[in-house]
């Protein structure tokens, strides 16, 4: 997907807090081209290692789990309004699978979550053979 | 031209996706204006990577490097690679 500037849609939540939302999608093929041409070099550099294990275990999920991934980084990204995914890469993980997915942020991506007044922080993933989604939602609390 | 830029070129010629022709770019037009999504950054990574037999360190690993054939040629020179024939 082209990689368009961040755009966080926000509208009133509660009466004291608000939602932030970053969305992103992602081509599952070229997950696919990915790791034909590089295999678990691809995964290992920008991945996880508990993605990467998963990855290990499940080879035939391997390019829907990582397309969904990586579009949840893009998601993310844009909640946090920052642009550099490649150095950012490790700031985010993206733990469990299924209805247990949770967010674990690090580094600049948590100072800016904690700077944004972010308390919590939902991401919701799905995927077709061809394109994997990411909504990431924030509550933001100041 | 030098080894390292023509080999560069090659690279991105053959894993970037860009919309406009590699031979019709500058070494310092941006590559990501010219359709290099971020995804397709991570592919030229390692393609440079086997390419020039070297590893981006996560320090220079940052959407900067790879914004130009310049600054990804800057950034194969600090690494060791080659720039002569």
């Amino acid at each position: 997907m082209v990689n368009t500037p961040s755009h966080v849609a926000t509208h009133p939540a509660t009466s004291r807090s608000r939602a932030c939302v970053g969305m992103d999608t992602h081509d599952v093929s070229e997950t696919v081209d990915a790791l034909t041409r590089f295999g678990m070099t691809y995964v290992l550099r920008f991945f996880s290692d508990e993605e990467a294990r998963y990855v290990t275990r499940h080879p035939s999920r391997a390019a829907k789990y990582l397309a969904e991934r990586f579009a949840a980084r893009e998601a993310i990204l844009k909640l946090l309004e920052l642009g550099d995914l490649l150095a950012h890469r490790r700031d985010i993980k993206v733990a469990g699978d299924g209805p247990r997915t949770d967010i674990i942020l690090t580094g600049q991506c948590l100072a800016r979550a904690h700077d944004r007044g972010f308390s919590k922080i939902h991401l919701s993933l799905a995927s077709t053979t061809h394109i994997a989604v990411a909504v990431a939602v924030a509550d933001q609390t100041r | 031209m030098e080894k390292i830029t023509t080999t560069i070129r090659s690279v991105l010629d053959t894993h970037a996706f860009l919309a406009v022709p590699i031979s019709s770019l500058s070494d310092f037009d941006d590559l990501y204006a010219s359709g290099m999504t971020s995804h397709v950054s991570v592919n030229v990574m390692l393609a440079l990577e086997d390419e020039f037999d070297v590893e981006f360190p996560d320090a220079v690993l940052r959407r900067s490097t790879f914004e130009s054939i310049n600054a990804i040629r800057e950034a194969l020179l600090s690494l060791g690679a080659s720039d002569e024939p």
